[in-house]
């Protein structure tokens, strides 16, 4: 006979050894109790209630959770409620040791902030791993599971099927297991952790992208990054002064998508490759937007600018209104800087001009803002004002306004 | 490829995997387990010959109902007398009944943080609530929290009944009802004030201000309902802002109850002037002005509470140095003793940088000379004592003092309470090339 066809013969003879060794066990194990499962429900009292007690949690084996989450689930109990009894066993099971550990530790009085003893610090840790390790053994992969992710795709998915829903929360289980466990094993300082962890983040997403491809179709993947990814998030934040079309929000987020793609995760980008990838980025978001709302997207961009609406928003006036302020301050702030570098003027001169010039802008941001927004504007957009401070050619300062 | 090598293959791979499960039962995927466990659970060496017949009655007769289906679930009053009875402990008995809870509050809560699904992309929301939904959220949560309580007591977020020690340091020796009490009324204006900061969007206005201020006043007062004037006053001072600042110096100084009591009732008047949170209509200059009369006020006073030496003790508790050497004691990473060695080497140099920057007889060259030279072998001190690892930290995040002594400064320190502050006198610069004055007229 050949060798490959004995190696398959005996492959194959495993196989069926393995599975016989599941379905017919030569020492499979003890039921906890011969008994079936009782639990004390008429909760009445006496002998009855007692031997009744005697046969409930006891019974469970609540010493070893395994069994304890087996016996639960055999009795009916939902799978959640029998990972997060059995789950609060283990815990409880390693509080003793914890409780130790505080014993050793001096009594602290509340006016002294705790001490971090590296002995102390090491014990705690590890206990903590022990105590995930065993409860990863108990209930597996559910223990990356993330109830929050869940609950915002019921919620923002309203129209996605139970299925497809699951699917999703299977892969954000995976991929947190994913980062955990690679996590686990990094070594070195935190800037060197940050950067292999980003990169292999990186590629989890990547591949995360793919497998959700598999789940949604083109239109739900389409609707799930525009509600979910990153890039989505960074436009949403960014362009509240842009009020974008959904149009332009949808050609803006293919190119930030690309461009977020493209540069990798910015733990490992050079500080020339961001520069140089917001340059490109920057030419093609005004190709798709035309010069003048390319205009009012850069001007969005701007934290004097952002800084500026969000004031507009608070004090209920329209939106306009924070277009006008940055016009002041793009017509002020160059002749404040000719003005302080002007070497035709006297000392005295570029001071009664500069004072001039201060108040005119407190009487034109006034104007838009009112006197309480003017206050409120000094601290938020309006710090540009401080540069009536800074000494020019002739070391000249006025007061802001 | 051929079929035999692609069974092969297959073969191969499904033997990896039930040697992993069977090694690691956890591998394999729940619902497998739960039907292997059962399986396995089923079977009996004596009993594998009537299995099937035993199985046929089985199927045959009536299933009884799961021991989980005889417990009450609407009404979990009596879910959890059926729990004690049936001897679970109380961190059982607290997450099966928080699970139902959040079940049966969940459709509610699920409407009430829904997002619009008809709004644009670019106008997805930040999660925030309207007053409206926060408000109803808020009695959704206070309705929950009081069924908690209803339900178990003090075990409703603690397994012992008793208070945690972390607890007994924020409130004192309070019974477990009290601290509960307590912390709900913390949670509820700490959820009130979140709410109020999300809604700034980083913008805080004047009526901002008034509002977390009036959720303070506000939440101060239901406390004050709550305890007793001894108790509440025993609160405020554990969760005082001065508490809160004074703690670093307190680990390092180790004052007793009753010197830290006086420590907080002379600086506590003196917090907002020191620590203003906004300098109002005043000047810059007016509030520094404010600032330096009340420190040297509360210095005073310190050292007419303290004494010399603890008042000396106390400064160096908060000079940010100072706690760095020590924080390389308690970690072992220098020896015994060494903290100290090390930080009144300031002294020695403060003292002689002084005496060389007053010495008529050297020009500024040599003065220049003798500071680089003290800087220099202060430094190999420091690198003796500590060793090279809590050397280099040290000298690298603290000692920007020593910098200036190697550039050609006179450095003095003066012990605050609130650290030390440093004094710094440059050698005058040499004159620039070119600009040498002419020479003298024969």
């Amino acid at each position: 006979m050949k060798a490959p066809t004995l190696l398959l013969a005996a492959s194959l003879a495993l196989n069926a050894v393995l599975l016989a060794s599941f379905f017919f066990p030569g020492s499979p194990e003890p039921l906890p109790s011969s008994a079936p499962l009782v639990f004390g429900v008429s909760a009445a009292g006496g002998v009855a209630a007692a031997k009744a007690k005697a046969e409930t949690w006891s019974g469970l084996e609540p010493g070893n959770p395994a069994t304890l989450l087996a016996d639960l689930r055999r009795a009916g109990f939902p799978r959640k409620i029998a990972d997060a009894v059995a789950t609060a066993e283990i815990r409880a099971q390693f509080d003793p040791r914890r409780k130790a550990l505080d014993l050793k530790e001096p009594d602290r009085p509340f006016w002294e902030a705790e001490v971090q003893d590296p002995k102390m610090r090491a014990a705690r840790q590890e206990i903590t791993r022990e105590e995930e390790q065993a409860i990863k053994n108990l209930i597996g992969s559910d223990f990356y599971r993330d109830d929050d992710y869940a609950a915002t795709l019921q919620r923002r998915f309203p129209g996605l099927s139970a299925d497809k829903l699951a699917q999703l929360e299977n892969l954000c289980t995976q991929r947190n297991q994913q980062v955990a466990e690679l996590y686990a094993t990094l070594r070195g300082d935190s800037a060197e952790v940050d950067k292999q962890l980003g990169r292999a983040e990186a590629e989890f997403d990547k591949a995360e992208r793919a497998q959700r491809a598999g789940i949604l179709n083109p239109e739900e993947l389409r609707d799930y990054d525009l509600r979910m990814s990153p890039a989505a998030s960074v436009l949403r934040n960014g362009l509240s002064g842009f009020n974008p079309t959904e149009e332009e929000f949808q050609a803006l987020y293919n190119l930030q998508a690309a461009f977020m793609d493209r540069l990798g995760p910015p733990s490992s980008a050079t500080r020339e490759d961001i520069l140089q990838a917001q340059q490109g980025l920057g030419e093609q978001i005004q190709a798709a937007l035309g010069d003048e709302r390319y205009a009012d997207y850069k001007r969005s961009m701007n934290e004097s600018y952002q800084q500026t609406f969000r004031l507009v928003t608070r004090l209920n006036l329209p939106a306009e209104t924070a277009n006008e302020v940055w016009a002041i301050q793009q017509d002020v702030q160059p002749r404040m800087s000719r003005l302080q570098n002007n070497d035709e003027l006297s000392t005295a001169e570029t001071a009664q001009q500069l004072t001039a010039l201060a108040d005119e802008t407190k009487a034109r941001i006034t104007a838009a803002l009112g006197d309480r927004g003017f206050e409120a504007y000094r601290q938020y957009g309006g710090s540009w004002m401080q540069g009536f401070q800074r000494p020019g050619f002739h070391g000249v300062r006025v007061s802001p306004p | 490829m051929k079929l035999p090598v692609v069974l092969l293959s297959v073969s191969l791979v499904a033997n990896a995997a039930l040697i992993a499960i069977w090694a690691q039962p956890s591998f394999a995927p729940s619902g497998l387990r739960d039907y292997f466990s059962g399986v396995r659970s089923r079977r009996n060496p004596g009993e594998a010959s009537q299995s099937v017949a035993s199985a046929k009655n089985k199927a045959e007769q009536p299933q009884p109902p799961s021991p989980w289906s005889a417990f009450e679930k609407n009404d979990l009053h009596k879910l959890v007398a059926q729990l004690r009875a049936a001897g679970f402990p109380s961190y059982a008995i607290r997450v099966i009944v928080e699970d139902r809870l959040r079940d049966s509050y969940a459709g509610r809560i699920r409407q009430l943080t829904a997002p619009d699904p008809n709004a644009p992309y670019a106008k997805m929301g930040s999660g925030q609530l309207s007053s409206d939904r926060f408000n109803e959220m808020r009695r959704l949560n206070d309705e929950h929290e009081q069924i908690l309580h209803d339900l178990l007591g003090v075990f409703a977020y603690r397994d012992s009944g008793a208070i945690t020690n972390d607890e007994r340091r924020s409130y004192g020796d309070l019974s477990p009802g009290k601290v509960d009490a307590i912390q709900r009324v913390e949670q509820d204006y700490e959820e009130m004030k979140t709410q109020a900061r999300a809604g700034m969007d980083n913008i805080t206005l004047p009526e901002d201000k008034e509002r977390i201020a009036l959720l303070e006043r506000e939440e101060h007062t239901d406390l004050a309902a709550l305890l007793t004037p001894e108790e509440m006053e025993n609160y405020d001072i554990r969760h005082s802002p001065v508490t809160g600042r004074l703690r670093q110096a307190m680990t390092y100084f180790h004052a007793s109850e009753s010197e830290f009591r006086a420590i907080y009732q002379i600086e506590a008047p003196l917090e907002d002037v020191i620590y203003p949170s906004s300098s109002g209509d005043r000047s810059v200059d007016d509030v520094v002005a404010a600032q330096r009369q009340a420190n040297a006020q509360m210095s005073d006073q310190l050292k007419a509470a303290l004494g010399d030496e603890r008042y000396a003790e106390f400064t160096r508790s908060s000079d940010s140095d100072y706690r760095m050497l020590v924080g390389f004691e308690r970690q072992q990473t220098i020896p015994d003793g060494a903290a100290l060695q090390v930080y009144d080497l300031r002294d020695h140099v403060a003292q002689e940088s002084t005496r060389v920057f007053n010495d008529s007889s050297l020009d500024n060259s040599q003065k220049l000379a003798a500071l680089q030279t003290l800087a220099q072998s202060t430094r190999a001190q420091m690198l003796n004592v500590l060793g090279p690892a809590a050397g280099e930290t040290y000298l690298r995040q603290a000692s920007f003092w020593l910098a200036a002594v190697e550039r050609g400064q006179a450095v003095s320190f003066t012990p605050t309470p609130q650290g030390t502050t440093s004094n710094f006198r440059s050698l005058p610069a040499p004159p620039r090339a070119g600009n040498a004055p002419a020479p003298a007229a024969p």
